[in-house]
């Protein structure tokens, strides 16, 4: 089983994390582990009237239960899509803020160009009209449409959170969009427009470097340039956020996946299928297995604790 | 209640599991964990019980509040050389250790949808069991060069329940204790 030693992992961890590796005690803790299954598997054998369940045309009881599950299916079919949503809608996200992270850096090289002395006010007319190219397509970016619906629209997913350049106080591009993953349950998707180009300060750090251009104000511009500095940052602070929920969408499908499989291995009425074969050899296991545990318990004592002692 | 079953006294302790999956099963209540968040996907899913497959190196972990979720697990250390999970101390402070020596990690396993494809293990979305206070918790690892579907390959299972038509190796003495 696995193995731990303690070691740091990575070099910025400062000796706080765990490392879980393989290793010899942990073999033989296992091999040992199994050696004791196999002895009450053949307990089993000896006592036993036989199997339960072997193939899943053997006991239809056990089938019928198996059969049950299906409308469980169909909804584990649903999820699964709605999850495939998520996904679609933070692989959108994604692009966005790579798109916004080059823009923001454009924006940066042209205050760092325009705030020294070598810049004049013709050439900070230039740029700032530069800059307000750069927020006219950011905001593009914020009013960008997935199937008809607004990806950063938040609650109101059905209008741009950017009409006409400005966001409506009275519709405000926040809240989650959020899609179904089970019974009453909900995850929240990708970000809204408020957080990423509101909250951040991009769209208003812009506009603020704009203005300072077209005033040929060097201290503007430079007080400007910070505030994009710092939205920036703040931008790669929600790319982070948004790896770490694809992250967890990418788990998530995968359990549905997990899950599915096995119910629809069951429900296979492939006779002669090495899965099908393989799985319910795997489960047979488990027709016994209240016999197993209860010697496991009643007669060896043997616990998952001991193995590992 | 097969025959071996019904010679066997129940403990009080022990948990009765419905699985869809695998009938009506009795648990000894140190193979069930609570997991705090669920699992991915399933967080009002708390309690689970984890048993060994018929597969050396395979377990089943059945939640006790919906018979229908089962997954099968994998030792992923037994299966993927050179795999580890690095548990930072947010994880850590949920699993309620700081002791490795606690820890179990169990990957979950997808079994291949078709003949001749191989199955896939979730090496990204590790479970980790902490064995003591019998608490689980599946880590979604943030940096992980595995991904979450690693192909693995499983044993035959006519090799794997061989054993027990040859002789069978005897359990040790020391766990026989």
């Amino acid at each position: 089983m696995s193995a731990i030693n303690e070691t740091p992992a990575g070099e910025t961890s400062e000796g706080t994390n765990l490392r879980i590796t393989n290793s010899t005690l942990a073999k033989e803790a296992i091999s040992g582990f199994q050696a004791q299954m196999r002895a009450l598997d053949q307990a089993r054998r000896e006592a036993s009237t036989g199997i339960r369940v072997s193939r899943p045309s053997d006991d239809p009881v056990a089938v019928a239960g198996v059969m049950q599950s299906t409308s469980g299916l169909r909804a584990l079919e649903q999820y699964k899509r709605n999850l495939g949503i998520a996904q679609s809608r933070l692989a959108v996200e994604d692009s966005v803020l790579s798109e916004l992270t080059d823009a923001l850096a454009r924006a940066k090289e042209l205050g760092i160009s325009q705030g020294g002395d070598t810049a004049s006010a013709a050439t900070r007319t230039t740029a700032g009209a530069e800059v307000t190219r750069i927020i006219d397509f950011v905001k593009d970016l914020a009013n960008t449409q997935l199937s008809g619906s607004y990806v950063f629209g938040g609650q109101y997913a059905d209008s741009a959170p950017f009409q006409g350049g400005n966001w409506d106080p009275a519709r405000p591009p926040e809240g989650a969009f959020r899609v179904e993953v089970g019974t009453r349950r909900f995850v929240e998707t990708n970000h809204s427009a408020k957080e990423i180009f509101l909250d951040t300060d991009v769209v208003d750090g812009l506009q603020a470097m704009a203005d300072a251009m077209e005033n040929n104000d060097v201290d503007g511009i430079t007080a400007a340039l910070s505030r994009i500095d710092t939205a920036f940052d703040r931008v790669q602070n929600i790319t982070g956020d948004l790896g770490a929920r694809m992250n967890q969408l990418d788990v998530a499908v995968t359990n549905l996946d997990s899950l599915e499989v096995n119910l629809q291995t069951f429900r296979s009425d492939l006779e002669d299928a090495d899965l099908t074969e393989a799985v319910t050899r795997l489960v047979e296991r488990q027709g016994a297995l209240e016999a197993a545990m209860l010697a496991n318990s009643k007669i060896l004592n043997l616990t998952l604790t001991d193995y590992l002692r | 209640m097969n025959a071996v079953a019904a010679m066997i006294e129940p403990q009080a302790t022990d948990a009765v599991v419905e699985s869809a999956l695998l009938g009506t099963l009795t648990v000894p209540e140190n193979q069930v964990f609570h997991f705090d968040d669920g699992i991915v996907g399933f967080p009002e899913a708390h309690g689970f019980a984890l048993m060994p497959a018929r597969q050396d190196g395979m377990f089943w972990l059945q939640s006790l509040d919906f018979e229908a979720l089962t997954f099968l697990m994998v030792d992923p250390f037994h299966f993927v050389e050179g795999y580890a999970v690095d548990l930072g101390p947010s994880e850590l402070g949920a699993m309620a250790t700081r002791e490795a020596s606690e820890l179990l990690v169990f990957t979950i396993l997808t079994l291949p949808r078709a003949a001749g494809e191989p199955a896939t293990a979730n090496l990204q979305g590790p479970v980790a069991l902490n064995i003591p206070q019998r608490k689980g918790r599946q880590v979604v690892l943030q940096f992980s060069p595995y991904g979450v579907r690693h192909p693995v390959t499983l044993p035959n299972a006519r090799e794997g329940c061989g054993a027990g038509a040859g002789g069978l190796p005897q359990p040790s003495q020391e766990t026989l204790a």
